[in-house]
């Protein structure tokens, strides 16, 4: 293969240290790269690390071009995408050189928990999303409360709540002193 | 590298082609009688000729019982699996249940895997090159259907060892007919490649950038092809024969045989005429009369017969469209694959669903292999020529508690790829931990193919929630999945057992291998094959581990719809041993390989004689260290 000793031994060096290569490192991009760069940015990388182009070297060899190739894709997966970028970028920030997916996975639970996670929670605070669009703040107050009470330990629902009593009272005193 | 010339082979569920690189140009390679496109059928002759191709394909009149056709649809699958209930109910050969689930077919009294049925293809279609190229072959890249899961993959690479192939590389079929395409062409194009073959169908969605061909998404179903097609001819033919004379020709096997025959004919006519005229005099014979059937199709009764058929390759378009975010007006180009793509109605369709004409000078049969052999000169040069991107088809998943699934890596993901977890012990003292993998897009694991049941031992027991094993899960750029584990403390590489999986152990497919040679050499002093197995059935047989059969059947009967499997196999009489006196015989195997080698493993490896069936496999109880396990549904129980 064209590959000379010494670009191989390159090779083995950086699979050794790939845990502490950050995605744009790899990928050879500036950290305000658009999607587009992203995208020709890992067809290089793929053209300089794609494990069909080293068939024939040595297992160790293999093994390392299958490791780089195989963050490259993470790291293409992670910077293609905007919302796994912005978590990438703010973990990379304090020293974190890898994505989470499992912060992904946490983040899509708390999302699930806001919304519910009883049936009847879920309908409830269906409901009131539906009172709250029609401009109905007591119903849509009413069930929230319910929703509550099927998931009496949901943090969202409660601090949902608490923000709608407050303006509730504000709007009950506004109809009782019309003129301040 | 070496001087050889390498191939490349379109292994086809009814017909392959192979093709090589010559000067620089591809060329489709024909046998002596100058045929470029192969059937793969492999006839077996009463007196142990075997024979394959064309000729082959007549002899499924002639003899439908020693005559195996479309074994693609078997491959990589467990006997118990609907494809194989399918097959079964269709197919004239005798399909049984082999070791680990797997399929055998039975020819007279011999036994033979899927990978050794697929092997007598390859071998022809490498005699085939050898032949017109006047030289050894060995390297080979092979192609599958994008859709193909591991277990098909890794069967498939299996036929070619056996075939006496260096499989190079496993290709995915619609990205070889893409580089066919758009080899050297420095093409900036989106292209679908709409891939209906015999008996799957494929759809992948490419970007195509100079060099480098970038799969965006895939989608298939390995359960629909051009032999469905012929099946609603046949349909329509048996149907009419019942209505005239009161005779059902399905129970027939020569009369069915020669409607399957009629039908892919008339199909093939379909594509040139606007009517396809049926006539088989000599049908069957039904109370010493003959019975004959003329008929004639048109092309319109046809698109009726078929048109939901093809209504569900646009249901898959419409997914791998949405998987790459795009829309039929961002593509550039639209590649037929597969010989049913000659058919108008197919074309007609495709046309109106793409809103664009697809490309016409592409020959659908031989685009596969053409793209194939490309890619394998490429891989033999210095200079890689094109660089392939593709993606796992299949989302790959890990079993949890309650009979789910949790994703590990998501379908569509660009390959190769890995993803480590951790895990952690739920009792003190445990030894090991299980966990089975899946592909597929059911929340419930049973909705999804096993791969295999991982068990990773060899690391320092201790208090429960103590250990900690990190397990890496990979996707190789062939698509095929490989499991590792390691103690994150010591680093230590922990031993894993592969079990529950449908392929050939190494051990196996080097006996194929040492038997073949054995009988290249001499032919006629080589022991029969199935003589063979059984010595070697009995020598596994020799050390007992402690394993009790009900354990076994607890085990075996954890598979998903084995149970009706086992009941139907035990009211068939003449049913070959079933499942469990085969298992029986397996966990009586040695431990001649029962760890594999420095914690790696791939499905494939599967050494069915160590098992973990039952009791104990069902104590390990998995958990995640860092992952609240799915428990969502529970709180709501527990709320309610």
């Amino acid at each position: 293969m064209g590959e000379t000793d010494q670009s191989l031994q390159e090779i083995k060096a950086l699979a050794r240290v790939i845990d502490r290569v950050d995605y744009y490192r790899l990928l050879k991009l500036d950290p305000r790269a658009d999607s587009d760069a992203v995208r020709s940015a890992y067809h290089d990388a793929r053209r300089r690390f794609h494990p069909d182009a080293f068939l024939a070297q040595p297992d160790d060899v293999r093994d390392a071009v299958d490791r780089i190739a195989r963050r490259i894709t993470e790291g293409y997966l992670v910077l293609r995408d905007r919302t796994r970028r912005a978590a990438y970028d703010s973990a990379l920030s304090t020293g974190q050189m890898r994505y989470n997916p499992e912060l992904e996975q946490e983040k899509r639970t708390e999302a699930e928990a806001a919304r519910g996670s009883t049936p009847n929670g879920k309908r409830y605070f269906g409901l009131h999303q539906e009172a709250e669009r029609a401009g109905d703040i007591v119903k849509s107050h009413a069930h929230l409360k319910t929703a509550l009470t099927f998931e009496p330990k949901n943090a969202a629902f409660r601090t949902k709540l608490d923000a709608l009593e407050a303006q509730l009272k504000a709007a009950r005193k506004k109809a009782k002193n019309p003129g301040v | 590298m070496s001087k050889d010339v390498t191939i490349g082979i379109d292994l086809g569920t009814s017909n392959s082609c192979v093709c090589a690189m010559l000067d620089g140009k591809p060329t489709v390679l024909a046998n002596k009688k100058g045929e470029r496109v192969i059937a793969s059928v492999v006839a077996f002759h009463d007196g142990g000729k075997i024979e394959v191709g064309n000729a082959a394909k007549q002899r499924i009149i002639l003899d439908p019982k020693h005559t195996v056709s479309s074994a693609k649809r078997l491959i990589g699958r467990y006997f118990f699996s609907e494809e194989v209930r399918k097959a079964r109910a269709v197919c004239k050969y005798e399909i049984v249940p082999g070791e680990n689930h797997g399929v055998r077919i039975k020819i007279r009294e011999e036994e033979f895997s899927l990978p050794e049925i697929s092997a007598f293809v390859l071998k022809e279609m490498k005699a085939i090159a050898e032949g017109a190229l006047g030289q050894p072959v060995s390297g080979a890249v092979i192609t599958v259907p994008a859709y193909f899961n591991d277990n098909q993959r890794q069967a498939t690479k299996d036929a070619g060892r056996i075939a006496g192939l260096d499989v190079l590389r496993i290709l995915n079929e619609p990205t070889a007919a893409a580089l066919s395409y758009g080899y050297g062409k420095e093409l900036r194009q989106k292209v679908a490649i709409y891939d209906l073959g015999g008996g799957t169908f494929d759809v992948s969605i490419l970007e195509i950038g100079k060099d480098v061909f970038e799969v965006l998404a895939t989608s298939g179903d390995t359960y629909l092809g051009g032999d469905d097609f012929d099946d609603r001819v046949i349909d329509l033919l048996a149907d009419r024969v019942q209505s005239e004379h009161g005779v059902n020709v399905r129970t027939d096997p020569y009369a069915f045989a020669k409607l399957r025959m009629a039908a892919e004919t008339a199909k093939i006519e379909l594509a040139e005429h606007e009517e396809a005229k049926i006539s088989i005099p000599d049908l069957a014979e039904h109370e010493g009369k003959q019975i004959a059937i003329e008929y004639t199709l048109t092309r319109k009764e046809f698109d009726k017969l078929v048109r939901d058929l093809i209504l569900r390759t646009f249901k898959v378009c419409d997914e791998a469209l949405q998987q790459a975010s795009l829309t039929t007006r961002d593509l550039n180009g639209v590649i037929l694959v597969g010989g049913p793509t000659r058919l108008p109605s197919i074309r007609n369709a495709v046309r109106d669903y793409f809103q664009r004409e697809p490309e016409t000078d592409i020959n659908p049969d031989e685009v596969v292999a053409i793209g194939a052999a490309i890619h394998a000169a490429s891989l033999a040069s210095p200079e890689a020529g094109s660089y392939l991107l593709d993606v796992t088809p299949l989302t790959l998943r890990m079993g949890i508690a309650g009979g789910l699934s949790e994703p590990i890596i998501e379908r569509n993901s660009p390959v190769p790829i890995d993803h480590t977890r951790v895990f952690t012990t739920v009792r003190d003292r445990q030894e090991a931990i299980a966990v089975r993998i899946f592909q597929g897009e059911s929340r419930q694991a049973e909705g999804n193919t096993l791969l295999g049941e991982f068990e990773f031992s060899g690391f320092a027991p201790g208090p429960r929630g103590e250990v900690k094993i990190e397990v890496t899960f990979s996707i190789n750029t062939e698509g095929i999945v490989k499991v590792q584990a390691r103690d994150p403390k010591t680093g230590a590489e922990a031993s894993t057992t592969v079990s529950m999986s449908s392929g050939l152990s190494e051990e196996q497919i080097q006996a194929i291998i040492a038997k073949d040679r054995a009988s290249d050499v001499a032919p006629n002093s080589a022991p029969a094959p199935a003589g063979g197995r059984k010595a070697k059935g009995k020598a596994d047989n020799a050390p007992l581990p402690v394993v009790e059969l009900e354990e076994v059947e607890d085990g075996l009967l954890d598979m998903p719809a084995l149970e009706a499997d086992v009941q139907e196999l035990a009211e068939k009489p003449d049913a070959e041993q079933p499942l469990f006196g085969k298992v029986e015989g397996d966990l009586g195997g040695e431990a001649q390989e029962p760890i594999r080698p420095a914690g790696e493993s791939s499905f494939g490896g599967g050494d069915p004689s160590e098992r973990t069936f039952g009791g104990e496999s069902n104590e390990i109880e998995l958990q995640e260290a860092d992952v609240e396990p799915d428990g969502d549904d529970d709180k709501v129980l527990g709320d309610d």
